[in-house]
């Protein structure tokens, strides 16, 4: 049954979201950039003392720090970045916004939220690549590694599994930074125990978030194998591939689920 | 243009326990109508609206704005709402809140700025332009709430308690507001415990309580003559009279008196007779709007 005729026509309107991803740039660089930055500037300054410490205990001994050793020291931190910072960029997206009301605004516009969130997480991915960037540049100046699209692309990679598996937890939940947390150990614990089994539970493992293995990443971008040895890596496709599957899978579903829950408390 | 048909919404807890906010609820409401929503607090208003707003689905029935579910219609035209809880990011500056509402709402990007500074004279904002949200009293963010459903030409506005925290000068504004806002093709849909603007501002007032719809007052039609209702007289002199004419009269203070319900015929008649006996009366006034009246009905019925 169509509608009775209006008096005076309607047009279509939509959104300018593409203007709106300015306002979208500009909350990331103020909300998320500056912590960001500071905290691993501030983690990447200890590492950075700390190495300096050391390498004199070793000049004192007549020994020198080795680059696989800086290289060591800085794969740890490139882990905790990978996995920390795209949790504090997307954490929130959008269950701060429903569960503190300001998606009854935003959505009486005409707007539809899976299109407004995806290109909110566009707009943070974006801007997790310039913080990395800028944070790999600073330390590129004061330990190996050199400066490299690589590891950018190791990061890339981290922030969509992470950041794709944090954004289903938002849509679902308004913990959604401390299950995802949970939701990455658990999947982590599952892959070290199971992999190598067979049965059920082997594939259990494939069901669980792989980011356990994106340490095969790290390890291709900066040439350096589990052993601490300087080697030419190839690049770990399988596992590449399926982080990134993973991650889009998990956007992929928390758009649909945008469709499906309710945008704003009963 | 928007039709509320059979609709119901329960809410279910993770523990199972249910609750209906709204039952069986029915209703249609046409282009150029001023319409009100009135209910005690948890009658179901609030699900009302964000079925409107198709922020939630009805567990039954179907609500649909010119033919097509509401989201479907607010995401190829948009709508105009002011929620009861004015919610906006507390870091954000008045004109910047602004200004995003109105590329939210499909404003040009070269008219952005003359659509915010409009609203913002219409609504008095002008000092409040570069204050944060936070910084803002809640009378002049109720303002800011109003100045972002005002951004865009809307067909349909929807206004959860508009005058929440308004002082009486911007109440008596809002009005004529709405006033101004009326329109053939526009339907204003206002929700509100003040009973009194919405008898002032509405053609039609739905009361709904316990989620289900209760009665729906037409303002544009006349009291009856047969209509019962209690009054209140004050007389300026011969209040000897008023308790003589008006046997079930009862003091209510120097000079005024209540009378307990009567229809309008009786009450005239009985005025008469007391005017004829040299009573000056200064005036004579419903205790009840209409619309409270019906109110007051519908919900102790």
């Amino acid at each position: 049954m169509s509608a009775p005729a209006l008096s005076t026509p309607l047009p279509r309107r939509h959104a300018r979201l593409g203007r709106y991803a300015e306002w979208q740039a500009r909350d990331f660089v103020i909300n998320i950039a500056i912590i960001t930055l500071l905290l691993f500037g501030m983690l990447g300054w200890l590492i950075h003392l700390n190495m300096d410490a050391n390498e004199e205990m070793m000049r004192a001994r007549h020994m020198t720090m080795t680059t696989p050793m800086r290289l060591g020291l800085f794969r740890e931190l490139f882990a905790m970045f990978t996995y920390v910072a795209p949790i504090i960029a997307v954490s929130g997206i959008f269950s701060v916004d429903r569960s503190s009301g300001y998606t009854r605004f935003l959505f009486a516009k005409p707007v539809s939220p899976p299109r407004f969130y995806a290109q909110s997480l566009i707009v943070k991915f974006a801007g997790f690549l310039v913080v990395s960037a800028v944070l790999l540049f600073v330390w590129s100046r004061l330990h190996p590694p050199a400066f490299d699209w690589k590891i950018l692309a190791a990061a890339a990679i981290g922030f969509v599994v992470v950041g794709g598996i944090v954004f289903l937890t938002s849509v679902l939940t308004r913990f959604d930074g401390l299950i995802g947390i949970v939701v990455l150990l658990v999947g982590a614990v599952v892959w070290d125990k199971w992999e190598h089994v067979t049965g059920f539970k082997h594939w259990l493992t494939w069901i669980a978030p792989p980011t356990s293995k994106l340490t095969e990443l790290h390890d291709w971008a900066l040439g350096l194998n589990a052993m601490g040895n300087l080697v030419d890596l190839p690049f770990p496709t399988k596992w590449a591939m399926w982080n990134v599957a993973y991650g889009v899978a998990c956007v992929l579903l928390g758009l649909v689920m945008l469709r499906k829950v309710p945008v704003t408390k009963a | 243009m928007i039709q509320f048909s059979g609709v119901s919404k329960t809410y279910r807890s993770w523990l199972g326990r249910t609750v209906n906010a709204v039952t069986d609820f029915s209703l249609t409401i046409n282009e150029g109508e001023v319409l009100g929503l009135a209910g005690p607090n948890g009658a179901g208003k609030s699900t009302l609206i964000g079925l409107l707003l198709g922020y939630m689905r009805p567990t039954a029935g179907s609500v649909t704005i010119h033919g097509v579910s509401p989201r479907t219609f607010i995401e190829r035209h948009g709508i105009g709402y002011l929620s009861e809880l004015v919610a906006i990011p507390p870091s954000w500056r008045t004109e910047n809140a602004l200004r995003r509402y109105a590329l939210l709402a499909g404003i040009e990007p070269a008219r952005v700025q003359e659509r915010v500074d409009a609203v913002v004279g219409q609504l008095g904002l002008d000092e409040h332009r570069k204050k944060l949200i936070k910084q803002l009293s809640k009378g002049n963010l109720q303002r800011v709430g109003l100045a972002q459903a005002m951004l865009h030409d809307e067909r349909i506005l929807i206004l959860d308690e508009p005058t929440h925290g308004l002082d009486p000068m911007w109440t008596q504004r809002f009005r004529d507001l709405v006033g101004d806002m009326r329109r053939p093709d526009r339907v204003i849909f206002i929700a509100s415990h003040n009973l009194d603007e919405l008898q002032r501002i509405s053609d039609r007032v739905v009361i709904i309580d316990r989620g289900r719809l209760q009665r729906v007052v037409d303002l544009k039609t006349a009291p009856t003559a047969d209509a019962h209702t209690p009054y209140r007289i004050a007389v300026a002199a011969g209040a000897e009279h008023v308790t003589a004419v008006f046997t079930d009269a009862v003091s209510a203070g120097p000079g005024e008196f209540d009378i307990p319900d009567r229809s309008l015929e009786t009450l005239n008649r009985e005025l008469a007779e007391l005017l004829s006996r040299g009573t000056l009366v200064v005036s004579v006034s419903p205790v009840h709007t209409a619309l409270e009246q019906q109110f007051r009905e519908a919900v102790a019925q």
